[in-house]
């Protein structure tokens, strides 16, 4: 689609949000298995801060340039859900913390 | 490349960038001013111009001074209604809290030592959360005595935090605001690459001579260019810096547990207590624990000050106290600290070194903190940051460039906005900083309202010259140039030299008596009179506007007119 006289109401709001959940999902996931595996909780932290914003840059221009971007957006915030609640789980699991 | 790819890249770069361009513009300028912030500082209180000095006895001078500190007012009646837990009663009244924490921090670079207390609250919601009320003071680490709240400090108590937060903290909407920026200057750094792909070419084209739309297209893309790696390395470690806390809060929500249960086990690692033992004990000396942690980093072949000194868990038999070295001759801010009993003043542990990962994360984030003492290094941010300012402004102008002539032939509002928004995060913004400081030397540092007047006048003369610039936006309509470039650049040359004058009238500190004696006030100055004669240099230049841009522009009004 040309894009270049049309305002993208959908396509702008799809991408930001899509990928800051999915960005949030990534680096709460990443957290919670880099920790699993036994690396220290607050490297786990800093290592996916530097990972999460890399990723939201790269990922953020392609979905907006991606011909489906909505869908796409939609896509990556369930996806970012996902990981939210994998992160989640393996926390409960690992230390049996309610939350 | 496939067009519509590129098309949405030229979309992102061009409208992201324009409506976020105003807050990128307070980050670049004020994070560029703020290399400097404690130098404005002692331009702004004259009280404070002498050298810096170390962290001074806590036995003989810092405690007695913390015992007359005060919970802050605005942090109680912001903080404690949402940390005590009512069903225990009301809540605690404010000068009945107690304190349970101490810190002093000292840099190179600030005669003014910062100090604070932590006040513990009986009734937490909470129990495990940080609750706690807080109260500073600035203070002459000579003396003791405090420098009184009205006088701001307007380097790092206004212009640092306008910086990254926009001082707007109501529910960290100026973070945000600040954090979407650095972001779009990634955005746009990058888009702005896959838009021109000739990247090399345009390190080495500035064609100053030629039409204003292409110069300005040539300045735009060689400071783009030249400070790539400079821009894109600042707004990403700006956003690392908020990250864990802000954009991507995960141990403090979702990973919560797990991250109380490390602090836990790190705890019992390094036997610092997280808590108080509930049993008051006596305080030994902290002179002479920071005397034994000045011999370990001597002993370790790094001698060196103390910059920050913390003390927890305040009159129990828990509490320790931490001693960091001040990180003036490395990158990383890490401090190397010794950890004391402060009951026994034996050391409980010492910071282990730094995991790689940690490493890296704090190296990039203390680049940007740059709290190191390396003067050439700290041109060079300014100079990056201001190239950052001439990239955002630059493409305020290009954008009406290119576009006021069809604007003007089909009555578009368009470029007549963006024009009048461009002269105010410009010259208006300038304006603003300028009268800030004329207005410090001109008000009475014993008014009790001091600093809060200064921020106002700042605001406000920064919403006038908004006004100005939209007033006097009525030619941009007929392709020409708005007059406010150049009304508002013989305001900036007046401020530089007004402000310059006034220090020199308020104080006696004239600039030869500062070159010789006090190197940051006579670099404020200098900076000032530099900002004046640039601002002439160009309201002279604007004032010779080509006539041959009118001609152009009736001439292209007619061809489209007919058509």
């Amino acid at each position: 689609m040309d894009i270049s006289n049309s305002i993208p109401v959908y396509r702008l709001p799809a991408s930001v949000l899509g990928t800051y959940a999915f960005c949030w999902g990534l680096v709460a996931f990443g957290m919670a298995l880099f920790s699993l595996f036994g690396l220290n909780f607050h490297d786990a932290e800093s290592l996916m801060m530097m990972v999460g914003l890399t990723v939201y840059l790269i990922v953020f221009l392609w979905v907006f340039a991606a011909k489906n971007a909505v869908r796409i957006g939609i896509l990556l915030a369930i996806l970012g859900a996902v990981m939210t609640a994998i992160a989640w789980l393996i926390q409960h699991l690992t230390i049996g913390g309610a939350s | 490349m496939d067009n519509s790819v590129k098309n949405s890249m030229l979309w992102l770069h061009t409208w992201l960038s324009l409506s976020i361009g105003i807050i990128l513009m307070i980050a670049f300028f004020f994070g560029s001013l703020s290399v400097f912030d404690r130098e404005i500082d002692r331009w702004a209180i004259p009280e404070t111009r002498f050298e810096p000095q170390p962290m001074p006895s806590f036995d003989n001078l810092l405690q007695d001074v913390l015992k007359t500190v005060e919970p802050n007012e605005d942090d109680y009646a912001a903080t404690m209604p949402t940390i005590h837990d009512f069903s225990a009663g009301e809540m605690t009244p404010r000068l009945d809290l107690k304190p349970v924490e101490y810190w002093a921090y000292t840099t190179h670079r600030d005669p003014v030592l910062a100090a604070g207390v932590g006040y513990g609250i009986p009734h937490a919601k909470d129990p495990d959360g940080h609750n706690h009320i807080h109260g500073w003071i600035s203070m002459d680490p000579r003396t003791g005595e405090i420098i009184p709240d009205s006088q701001l400090a307007i380097g790092s108590d206004f212009f640092f935090p306008l910086h990254y937060g926009l001082t707007f903290s109501w529910y960290n909407v100026g973070y945000w605001l600040i954090g979407i920026a650095g972001m779009v200057m990634m955005v746009g750094l990058v888009t702005g690459v896959i838009i021109h792909r000739k990247i090399f070419a345009e390190f080495f084209t500035f064609r100053p001579n030629k039409k204003i739309q292409r110069s300005t297209l040539d300045l735009h893309n060689m400071s783009g260019v030249v400070g790539l790696p400079f821009h894109f390395f600042f707004a990403f470690t700006g956003l690392l810096i908020f990250a864990s806390w802000l954009y991507f809060p995960a141990s403090d929500t979702v990973l919560k547990p797990m991250h109380l249960q490390h602090d836990v086990e790190e705890s019992q690692q390094t036997g610092l207590p997280l808590k108080p033992a509930g049993i008051p004990a006596e305080m030994s000396s902290v002179d002479a624990m920071m005397a034994k942690a000045q011999q370990r980093w001597s002993e370790n072949g790094m001698p060196g000050d103390i910059g920050y000194l913390t003390i927890a868990h305040l009159g129990d038999k828990n509490a320790y106290v931490s001693v960091y070295r001040a990180s003036t001759d490395r990158v990383g801010m890490t401090g190397y600290g010794v950890h004391f009993s402060a009951t026994t003043g034996e050391i409980i542990m010492e910071d282990p070194a730094f995991s790689p990962i940690n490493a890296v994360s704090d190296f990039l984030i203390s680049l940007h903190f740059q709290h190191f003492e390396h003067w050439l290094l700290r041109w060079l941010y300014v100079i990056g940051g201001l190239l950052g300012c001439v990239c955002i402004a630059t493409g305020f102008i290009f954008y009406v460039e290119k576009r006021k002539l069809k604007h003007a032939s089909n009555g578009s509002q368009g470029s007549r906005i963006v024009d009048a928004i461009g002269v105010t995060s410009v010259t208006g913004m300038l304006i603003a900083t300028l009268a800030m400081l004329v207005a410090n030397r001109i008000i009475p540092s014993e008014y009790a309202g001091k600093g809060d007047l200064e921020i106002n006048i700042f605001w406000g003369l920064w919403m006038i010259a908004l006004v100005h610039a939209l007033i006097r936006s009525k030619p941009v309509l007929k392709g020409l140039t708005n007059p406010a470039w150049q009304e508002q650049c013989w305001v900036i040359c007046a401020f530089g030299v007004t402000a310059v004058a006034l220090n020199w009238i308020s104080t006696g500190d004239h600039l030869a008596f500062t070159l010789a004696n006090y190197l940051p006030v006579a670099g404020v100055d200098i900076c000032l009179l530099v900002t004046s004669a640039i601002a002439f240099i160009a309201a002279r230049k604007l004032s010779r506007q080509p006539a041959t841009e009118k001609a152009k522009s009736q001439t292209y009004a007619k061809k489209v007119a007919h058509g």
